[in-house]
């Protein structure tokens, strides 16, 4: 297609079109690429309105049955010549919008006329002119009801026109077809019809009630009107806006309902031209394809949009939510019970501190919470007297929001809420909530939130919010209180006295670890004139009140900006009165600016990230999800502290560390996000200490790091649990763990290999291969047979303790110990006074990296050479066989429901143990031992962690099981989003969140790191068109599109120095920044990398 | 009748051993509630006093500071009809008074009462005989939906007008998870690492269920999970525990495809069981 109109190119909100002859050439075409485009569009928040003459079957069978996902809810399709429209609910099912419906006496009109005008032409023509009686609120008369013209294709149009005249003006009707549409009017308006729609397809003339101006009428009235979508946002696109017989074309009918300014094209061939205004572009469904192309490309270039809250001087919040709404997670209405899940899932964190995502003005069931990450308390005593582990603090709930009505406290859960929707705006880091309630004297108050904890200033925490009175004027009282909670996680905080020298509205205090978290609040109230309403401040005991009380007027808009920075002793040393300078600076400057800054970070972040399906939306929204979280969880320049298995989302596992962040979290940052990655791993360095402390206290060498860690690398696994059972569980994690030295061990390497990062790896990491070799050469023994065994431990499976030689643990020290060696070569070559310094601090010797090669040869691991098997540990074979099948779809874990005991003696496994050690060390297993030890294990994994469902998912895909690894994709997907697996409420499984990202990029995509570039082996459902993500390998950054059918690869090295590419052990090409690559299978291989356009 | 009037417990006998089961829970339950027992007789024709009770096998110690009516007509209906005069606390009656055991769950008398009661009823297994009984542990078993939840704070309330302990039971169900109501909780389908999975979904658990029964923030409950087929979980925890009542969240429906937890702990329970109606 030509270049298009300047009018064609800009962004459309609507695009409303007609089906056929427009969008399709026939009603049983394959319309695969069309509907891409739409749905392309759909997610990114347009509306798409078809309309068309025929029924909602013939356009659902073609068109929208295939859509799925929450976009399918900007679908919208006018059907019966704009008598119906049909829109789509959440599980995508239609929904009748509206239908006109004839009344009897209508239908007795309409049957009238069209009888009336069939027997008036055979009366002067003698023809055989047939009537369809059988459509909704219209008749049809046919004017060449013969066999070869029975269903004319639209590209017939010349040929039927100059039939249908032909047939008329030679059986003695002058002026043929205009004749009988004069006929129709005027027998319609016989009949009483006076605002009778009179229309043709050349093949029928039709008398209906109504057209498909009536589609747009009620488009605009319902759609485009109520969320003020202006004319020029809207396209009409057509094929027939021109005369034909001298009568108005059908699909001007259109443009006549539509509000001046919308833009009108036709793709019709339009033998009479079309009439002023409307854009004629010709060549039917191809160009129109094209049109929506064009459409949905300039949809996704768009920009976040640019505060648009402020437009027409509207007292507004500062920016909008985004449109797409795969970027959006959205929680409509409100359920009490659900609050917990909600608070967790729409937290806001930025690696700093995180807020969960409670209601401001609180419920009987609200949890509110903010963390700072890396500050503890010492938490209370566990259960059976076991010792205190420490938890992440709670800091005052700066959120809170107490809204009264003329004396009367407004709360979801006295009175209506006529609208209540909260969405966790994904793409710029924001929580938005919109809430119109109906109090129980019947005053209607409009109030909007957004809440975020900055990305550009990590200190700073804003909420905003909008307060309508809608239907009075009355006394209004907005009081944010600031006050250290009771408790923390079980455990009683003491009260707290003011700090007579602490700035105002300033709450300082110490954890019982002795950190010093200072909160400084404050808030701005102005009117929609501009005018500030003071407010009155109160310091009480242990808390500060700050309230702002005024008339409001009915109608009249009021913002409320609340802003809360927090500093900790750790930042500051005097954390109140930094807190208090920096809350005051951002109080004169204004929110704004900060908001701008942190939505630009946002996107930047997003650039870096954004892993998308063509095809399937809902999966883009888990990994969007997925990656939010991520992204919201770290903290680049902050290197003492990590992320906590539930992130700063929630309090459940105490804020503790645990080698989900090494093997499930970390590749997300490594590849993304090396800065993150680095600061994780310097954790690990500063956590030293603590790992070599519990190494000698276990009577081992080296480092063994803390299974769970917080603030010093300590361990800190409870002892025991009792369950609600009654089962006291001895948990032995925290002296049998040990496979997570090795863990950090391969992160530290991985990052490496990704990052290209020598100095971290000269200054930090080698020092951690190192130690945690030194620990793997002290923990096991070389026995009669030989070989190294390593005893006792407990390995991912956790349904198995105390085993000897469990796969995982081996597998994973073999490789420590290799890499041990490997770093003292490598720093005896590159960097000899490092090598020196640490060799002698660590005491190693060359006899030490000697008996590390040993031990590492001798590993005992057990792989049957008839069978390709990998034992998971010794005795694993003699376990008694259990069949999972009867508890797939079971509710309830396989082990609270045999109990631990059965399991234990069963080959049960909890989780990915050999499929895990599989996927991480790839290559070291040949495929027959790979797809052999796969589906050995996979049907006896129970999945009883949420981090094994995205490890199956990549293995399967790695393997080429597209359909398994899609199902174990979609389960893990749905640990947090599926609202049913009850521990949400906690905090979002952070692990389970990176894995997902893993199972996309190392799985589907088959992502694989060499030391010269990057390597593809992709296995895509098919029903995906393609899977995008960005990703960084050593100071590059490369886009990588994966499509499916047909399988291709293209790669855009966007910036860095050349890299080698491969495709699935096959072709190479060594790509240079700046150009793209592509290659596609062919046959059993794949082509050439080509060189392809941009 | 004023609104001052006093509370009161209906007991149901129709003159068999096997109704008068229900007494010592009865008089328990009206002392608990601190209101007056009444015994409720529905026969024809009406008797004198004395034949009464004679007729009711009632002993002098059993008619102290009881008040017994009378009344003709369908024994259902007039119960039925005598608790809502007296708007009762509750109503405690046998299971069923026959020698045989009923086809179903429930004598005729107990079902039609059970269906139409306008309070609480307290169903007793006749076989527990005139011991007397005492309320020390009440066993709620909890589906974890928030429907449900309605039934902990007449339970709590009981449990702290009697000074008892309320343990609340989540059966974790062999079968998949069904239809899900908005806000259910059941066990966790992941426990990553027990140590904090446990605790955390029991608290989460005893949360949800607190707040949303509006039960006060002292309130003391204990949770228990047990996995299994509800019914009998229900039955094997109260004998295992020695609970004194269970209490019974139910929808209305007696139809044949409903309520089978209840009809089963109805068959099989090894002490009382109230009934909360709740919506359906």
């Amino acid at each position: 297609m030509a270049a298009l109109p300047p009018e064609l190119r800009q962004p459309f909100r609507i695009i409303a079109f007609d089906w056929d002859g427009t969008a399709v050439a026939r009603r049983d075409e394959d319309v695969g690429q069309l509907r891409a485009l739409l749905e392309r569009l759909l997610c990114a928040g347009v509306i798409i309105f078809v309309v068309t003459g025929t029924n909602f079957a013939n356009i659902d069978r073609q068109l929208s049955s295939a859509v799925r996902g929450a976009h399918k809810r900007n679908l919208l399709i006018a059907t019966n010549r704009g008598s119906e429209v049909y829109g789509f609910d959440a599980e995508y099912r239609p929904v009748l919008l509206h239908r006109r419906v004839a009344t009897p006496e209508e239908d007795i009109r309409l049957t009238t006329a069209a009888l009336a005008l069939r027997d008036a032409i055979v009366a002067r023509t003698g023809l055989d002119i047939r009537v369809i009686a059988d459509r909704l609120n219209r008749r049809k008369v046919d004017l060449i009801p013969l066999p070869e013209w029975q269903d004319p294709p639209k590209a017939a149009f010349d040929e039927l026109l100059h039939a249908v005249e032909t047939r008329l003006k030679g059986a003695g009707l002058d002026d043929g077809l205009r004749t009988v549409l004069a006929l129709a009017e005027e027998f319609a308006r016989a009949q009483g019809l006076a605002d009778a729609r009179i229309t043709s397809d050349i093949k029928h003339v039709e008398i209906g009630l109504t057209d498909k101006g009536d589609a747009i009428a009620w488009l605009v009235r319902e759609l485009a009107q109520p969320r003020g979508i202006p004319a020029e946002a809207i396209l009409i696109v057509g094929d027939e806006f021109g005369p034909v017989a001298g009568f108005e074309g059908s699909d001007y009918k259109m443009i006549r309902a539509a509000p001046q300014g919308v833009v009108a094209v036709s793709v019709g061939r339009e033998p009479a031209g079309v009439p002023p205004g409307v854009i004629h572009l010709g060549s039917g469904p191809a160009t129109f394809c094209a049109l929506i192309a064009a459409q949905a490309d300039l949809h996704e270039q768009r920009a976040v949009p640019a505060t648009p809250g402020r437009a027409g001087g509207v007292l507004d919040l500062p920016v909008a939510p985004i449109a797409d709404p795969s970027w959006l997670l959205v929680d409509e209405g409100f359920v009490l019970a659900r609050e917990h899940e909600i608070e967790s899932l729409f937290a806001v964190s930025n690696g700093y501190v995180g807020v969960r995502g409670s209601l401001p003005e609180e419920t009987r069931l609200s949890s509110p919470a903010t963390y700072v990450a890396g500050v503890f308390e010492q938490g209370s005593q566990g259960g059976m007297g076991a010792a205190a582990v420490p938890q992440l603090a709670v800091a005052p709930d700066w959120t809170h929001l107490r809204i009264v009505v003329d004396g009367r406290r407004l709360t979801l859960e006295q009175g209506e809420a006529l609208e209540h929707r909260r969405v966790l705006d994904l793409r710029q880091g924001i929580l938005w909530r919109t809430w119109r309630h109906r109090d129980p004297v019947g005053r209607i108050t409009r109030l909007s939130f957004l809440r975020l904890a900055s990305l550009a200033d990590r200190h700073v925490l804003i909420q905003s919010v909008i307060l309508v009175p809608e239907n009075y004027s009355a006394r209004v009282c907005l009081e944010s209180r600031s006050a250290w909670p009771h408790h923390c996680c079980g455990a009683s905080v003491p009260p707290q006295e003011p700090d007579a020298t602490a700035p105002a509205l300033v709450l300082q205090r110490a954890t019982s670890r002795g950190v010093i978290i200072a909160v400084a609040t404050g808030g701005i109230l102005r009117a929609e004139d501009g005018a500030f309403v003071a407010p009155q401040v109160e310091q009480q005991a242990g808390r500060w009140l700050e309230r702002w009380e005024w008339s409001a007027a009915i109608g009249h808009r009021y913002r409320l900006d609340q802003v809360a920075v927090i500093y900790t002793s750790r930042d500051a040393a005097r954390p109140a009165e930094v807190a208090a300078a920096h809350r005051d600076r951002v109080l004169r400057t204004g929110i704004e600016r900060l908001i701008a800054a942190h939505r630009r970070v946002w996107q930047v972040r997003w650039r870096e990230t954004d892993v998308r399906i063509d095809g399937d939306s809902s999966m883009t929204q888990a990994l969007r999800f997925a990656a939010y979280h991520l992204i919201a969880a770290a903290h680049p320049e902050d290197e003492r502290v990590s992320i906590g298995a539930r992130g700063l989302t929630g309090a459940a596992y105490k804020g503790h560390v645990f080698w989900d962040t090494e093997i499930y979290m970390f590749p997300f940052y490594a590849h993304t996000w090396p800065e993150a990655a680095r600061a994780l791993l310097m954790y690990r360095y500063h956590t030293l200490p603590a790992a070599r402390e519990k190494a000698r206290r276990l009577g081992y060498r080296g480092a063994l790091y803390a299974w769970e860690s917080a603030d010093t690398g300590d361990e800190t696994t409870p002892p025991l649990v009792v369950t609600p059972s009654g089962e006291v569980i001895r948990i032995v994690t925290g002296e049998q763990a040990h496979h997570i030295s090795a863990d950090i061990a391969y992160a530290v390497w991985q990052y490496w290999q990704v990052s290209g990062d020598d100095a971290f790896f000269r200054d930090a990491g080698a020092e951690i291969v190192l130690e945690t070799a030194r620990f793997w050469a002290s923990r096991g023994a070389f026995e009669a047979d030989g070989r190294y065994h390593i005893r006792r431990v407990i390995g991912p499976d956790e349904y198995h303790e105390a085993v000897d030689d469990n796969a995982y643990t081996n597998g994973m020290a073999q490789w420590n110990l290799e890499r041990g060696v490997e770093t003292a070569r490598l720093l005896q070559a590159r960097w000899p006074e490092r090598w020196a310094e640490l060799a002698a601090r660590l005491e190693l010797s060359a006899d030490d990296l000697g008996r590390w090669e040993t031990m590492a040869r001798q590993m005992y691991l057990a792989i049957d050479p008839q069978t390709g098997l990998v034992e998971q540990f010794e005795g694993y074979f003699d376990l008694e066989e259990l069949d999972l099948t009867p508890f797939e779809a079971c509710a309830t874990p396989i082990d609270v429901l045999l109990g631990a005991e059965r399991v234990r003696r069963s080959k049960v496994i909890k989780q990915a143990d050999v499929v895990l050690l599989l996927y991480l060390l790839w290559d070291r297993f040949a495929p027959h031992v790979r797809e052999a030890s796969f589906r050995y294990y996979e049907p006896r994994t129970a999945h009883g962690s949420s981090l094994s469902p995205a490890i199956h998912a990549l293995v399967a895909a790695r393997l080429g099981d597209v359909e398994l690894a899609e199902h174990y994709f979609r389960q893990a997907a749905a640990i947090d989003l599926a609202n049913n697996m009850g521990n949400a409420a906690g905090g979002v499984h952070m692990a389970a969140l990176g894995g997902l990202w893993q199972a996309a990029v190392f799985g589907f995509a088959g992502l694989r790191v060499r030391p010269d570039g990057l390597a593809f082996a992709p296995h895509l459902p098919q029903h995906w068109g393609c899977l995008r993500f960005p990703v960084r390998w050593c100071g590059r950054r490369l886009q990588v599109n994966v499509r499916a059918q047909p399988p291709a690869i293209e790669v855009h090295l966007r910036d860095g120095r050349p890299l080698r590419l491969v495709v699935d052990d096959g072709p190479e090409i060594v790509a240079v920044p700046g150009r793209r690559y592509g290659t596609r299978r062919a046959g059993a291989g794949w082509t050439v990398w080509q060189e392809s356009r941009a | 009748m004023s609104e001052e009037q006093e509370a009161t417990v209906v007991v149901p006998l129709d003159g068999t051993t096997h109704a008068l089961a229900a007494l010592p829970v009865a008089r328990t339950m009206a002392e608990v509630e601190r209101a007056t027992l009444r015994i409720v007789h529905v026969a024809e024709p009406l008797l004198p006093p004395r034949e009464l009770v004679a007729a009711l096998g009632l002993t002098p110690e059993q008619l102290v500071g009881v008040i017994i009516d009378q009344t003709t007509g369908s024994p259902a209906q007039g119960i039925v009809h005598l608790a809502r005069t007296w708007r009762s606390k509750l109503i405690a009656m046998c299971t069923h008074t026959g020698t045989e055991k009923p086809y179903g769950e429930l004598g005729s008398v107990a079902e039609g009462v059970l269906r139409e009661a306008p309070c609480p009823l307290v169903l007793v297994q006749p076989e527990r005989g005139f011991r007397p009984w005492a309320l020390r542990e009440i066993l709620l078993p909890h589906d974890g939906t928030p429907a449900t939840a309605v039934a902990i704070h007449p339970a709590l309330d009981l449990a702290d007008r009697a000074g008892a302990r309320l343990i609340v039971l989540h059966v974790a169900t062999i079968g998949p998870r069904g239809a899900v109501e908005p806000g259910a909780l059941g066990v966790p389908l992941y426990l990553d690492q027990p140590q904090h999975e446990w605790p955390a979904w029991a608290q989460e658990f005893l949360d949800r269920m607190r707040r949303l029964g509006h039960a006060p923030e002292s309130a003391v409950m204990q949770l228990v999970v047990a996995p299994g087929e509800p019914g009998e979980q229900i039955i094997r925890v109260a004998s295992e525990r020695g609970s004194d009542l269970i209490v019974l969240a139910w929808h209305g429906s007696l139809a044949p495809a409903r309520a089978a937890t209840l009809k089963r702990v109805i068959r099989g329970a090894p002490c009382p069981a109230l009934v909360l109606r709740i919506a359906p």
